[in-house]
């Protein structure tokens, strides 16, 4: 079966994989361009977030492009997210495409959803197969993710910052298309001699700002204006907790990897003592994170009406008090332009820079609906 | 969220404490909203210096139970009384909406309940329902008197709080994965409900970016669409001007006795 998928940051490069090597076709969305952007916004209702409008528009490139199925994920609430698939469905019918949903629903819901994505999924191939092909995208994605956190430390400190980024570029190329498990480490060594030989002579080291907030607005680089690549040509080193893989260990394999919730519990505990959905608190933790860390500043980026942000931004104003952290926050949506985020980008990394060079520095605190 | 922030910084000089809920859900595997959720922090941030007190309720637990009171409140008095204290509550919220279920507004019912009386508006003909959120709908200052200016032009109108929480259940089987929320459960059930009960036309209030809502409100759109059944959606803020709903929900009644019109013809 042709499969299509959401984008979202690196997901692409383990999810292509698994779909090929489970014997069907992934049928990639065109990456989220202009058109996603507008086809998006035409036909999701207003009021939705962003993620749900550039999701859309991504399926409907994708079926455009023939796909016959979308995998999507789902969820129990209360973030919309779990909601997300039901309402694209009647949407995208309502246009008049013909295709399958195939859901992926977590376990504390209905079985029957996940049970007919699996069967449907697994039907070409043996189960033996299904597991090594499995492991594969598992460790695909490890190394994808690791190599990219090389990159956000390396740019800031390399001589010449476009070829840093090239490097990375040729590194993703390549794990996109490697199929033996393991060569995969050879690449991501591969890239790690390019960036050291890159490197600059150590000056003074570059400030460290945190990027937190809704994980796919967070991770989508085409959506959230290549924040990172834009901080890290500043000479900013931006750090980040939050990945495809870290969310798989937190969310899918908790039961496996049970220190992250713990941190996340123990480190909103004095700000947020409750669950709010979606990454609320995950977002509180981080912050209070980079807080004790004593990173430079923290950057705090959520969609418009994206509920539990909403909550999390209204508890920055203490963390920031307790911490004595700058913290920027970013509501982006259809409208928002990149020269509006640049300038506030640009001030943001200034006040940083003088509050370092000044000693003791003044609370700083931004916030605002780009228009 | 901002009305009971403004409650809030209202009560704040008046009182030692603030209770203030933290709803999470009420039905078994149902949410509230994420905001609500987080309600007493964002209060918290508020207010500034005002000692808060939380209502607790977690995850499928009951508000009605003692464990949710706040410590401070309990520990004065003992737990039998607490017990009796909280049941009274619950059989007064109980025949409340009772009476909601007979159609009256919660103001009138707070009157009925109260000891006062009520006279019936008596029955007229012609029906339009009103879905949204009970803070949307009840509230005059939020809606700008919405129900009414219905009542003046001589509708009668039916809100969700009229339907028994079975009838509405019973609706939402026709869903592919069930709502989360039960707020918009309610909503959605009652839209259903409306449909069968053939009114004119409906209205829907909803609070601007709220989250839930806005893919509620394009399912419902959707549904009205394949039964041709007018409705008017309506999004509410602190910005939102009398004059302006007043002009569109007269249109709409217009579009609505055009429609009879034509069909009586």
């Amino acid at each position: 079966m042709r499969l299509t998928f959401p984008h979202m940051g690196l997901l692409s490069i383990p999810v292509e994989t698994l779909l090929n090597g489970l014997g069907h076709q992934a049928v990639p969305a065109p990456p989220t361009n202009k058109r996603t952007f507008e086809l998006g916004a035409k036909y999701s209702p207003e009021g939705a977030c962003l993620p749900f409008k550039i999701n859309l528009g991504n399926f409907i490139e994708a079926l455009e492009q023939g796909a016959e199925g979308i995998l999507m994920g789902g969820g129990l609430g209360p973030c919309r997210f779990g909601y997300y698939a039901q309402i694209q469905q009647r949407i995208l019918a309502d246009l008049g495409y013909k295709f399958e949903m195939l859901l992926i629903e977590p376990l504390g819901g209905k079985r029957e959803e996940l049970y007919r994505t699996l069967r449907v999924l697994l039907q070409k191939v043996s189960l033996y197969q299904a597991a090594a092909v499995l492991r594969l995208a598992w460790q695909k994605i490890r190394w994808v993710d690791q190599g990219n956190a090389l990159l956000r430390f390396a740019l800031p400190r390399s001589k010449d910052r476009v070829k840093a980024q090239r490097s990375y570029e040729h590194f993703l190329a390549a794990m996109r298309h490697e199929k033996e498990l393991e060569k995969l480490g050879g690449h991501y060594r591969q890239l790690e001699k390019e960036l050291r030989e890159n490197r600059r002579p150590a000056a003074e080291p570059p400030l460290r700002v945190k990027i937190i907030g809704e994980i796919y607005m967070v991770l989508e680089p085409r959506v959230n204006f290549h924040l990172e690549m834009l901080l890290g040509e500043m000479g900013i080193e931006v750090v980040r907790a939050m990945s495809i893989s870290q969310w798989s260990e937190e969310h899918l394999l908790g039961f496996l990897y049970p220190h992250h919730r713990r941190r996340t519990e123990l480190l909103s505990e004095p700000f947020l003592p409750a669950f709010v959905g979606g990454h609320g608190r995950e977002t509180i933790a981080e912050m209070v994170d980079a807080g004790v860390n004593r990173l430079d500043g923290v950057i705090q980026v959520l969609p418009f009406t994206c509920m539990p942000e909403i909550v999390a931004q209204s508890i920055t104003p203490a963390v920031s008090a307790a911490y004595q952290l700058p913290i920027l926050t970013l509501v982006l949506d259809e409208h928002s332009a990149e020269a509006g985020v640049m300038t506030r980008l640009e001030a943001f990394v200034d006040l940083l820079r003088r509050k370092r060079a000044g000693g003791k520095g003044a609370k700083v605190l931004s916030s605002g609906v780009l228009g | 969220m901002k009305v009971f922030i403004g409650h809030c910084l209202a009560l704040r000089g008046q009182c030692d404490f603030l209770l203030v809920p933290r709803l999470v859900s009420i039905n078994k595997k149902d949410y509230i909203c994420p905001k609500f959720m987080g309600l007493p922090e964002m209060t918290k941030q508020a207010v500034g210096k005002q000692p808060l007190l939380i209502w607790r309720s977690e995850k499928n637990c009951a508000l009605g139970s003692p464990q949710a009171l706040p410590v401070v409140l309990r520990q004065e008095f003992p737990a039998r009384r607490i017990k009796k204290g909280l049941q009274k509550a619950e059989a007064a919220f109980r025949s409340y909406h009772r009476l909601l279920q007979q159609g009256l507004f919660p103001e009138e019912a707070e009157t009925v309940l109260f000891g006062g009386t009520h006279h019936d508006r008596g029955e007229a003909g012609r029906r339009i329902g009103l879905i949204g959120h009970p803070y949307c709908l009840y509230d005059p200052l939020v809606n700008l008197g919405t129900i009414d200016l219905l009542h003046r032009y001589g509708f009668k109108v039916v809100a969700p709080e009229f339907f028994r929480p079975r009838q509405i259940e019973s609706e939402l089987q026709i869903l592919a994965k069930p709502l989360f929320w039960t707020l918009s459960q309610r909503i959605f059930g009652t839209f259903r409900l409306l449909c069968k009960q053939q009114v004119e036309g409906i209205i829907y209030l909803s609070a601007f970016a709220c989250g839930p809502e806005a893919l509620i409100g394009e399912l419902v759109k959707k549904e009205a669409k394949a039964i041709g059944l007018p409705l008017l959606q309506l999004d509410l803020d602190e910005h939102s001007g009398e004059a302006g709903l007043v002009t569109r929900i007269e249109a709409f009644i217009d579009l609505l006795q055009r429609k009879r019109r034509l069909s009586c013809v």
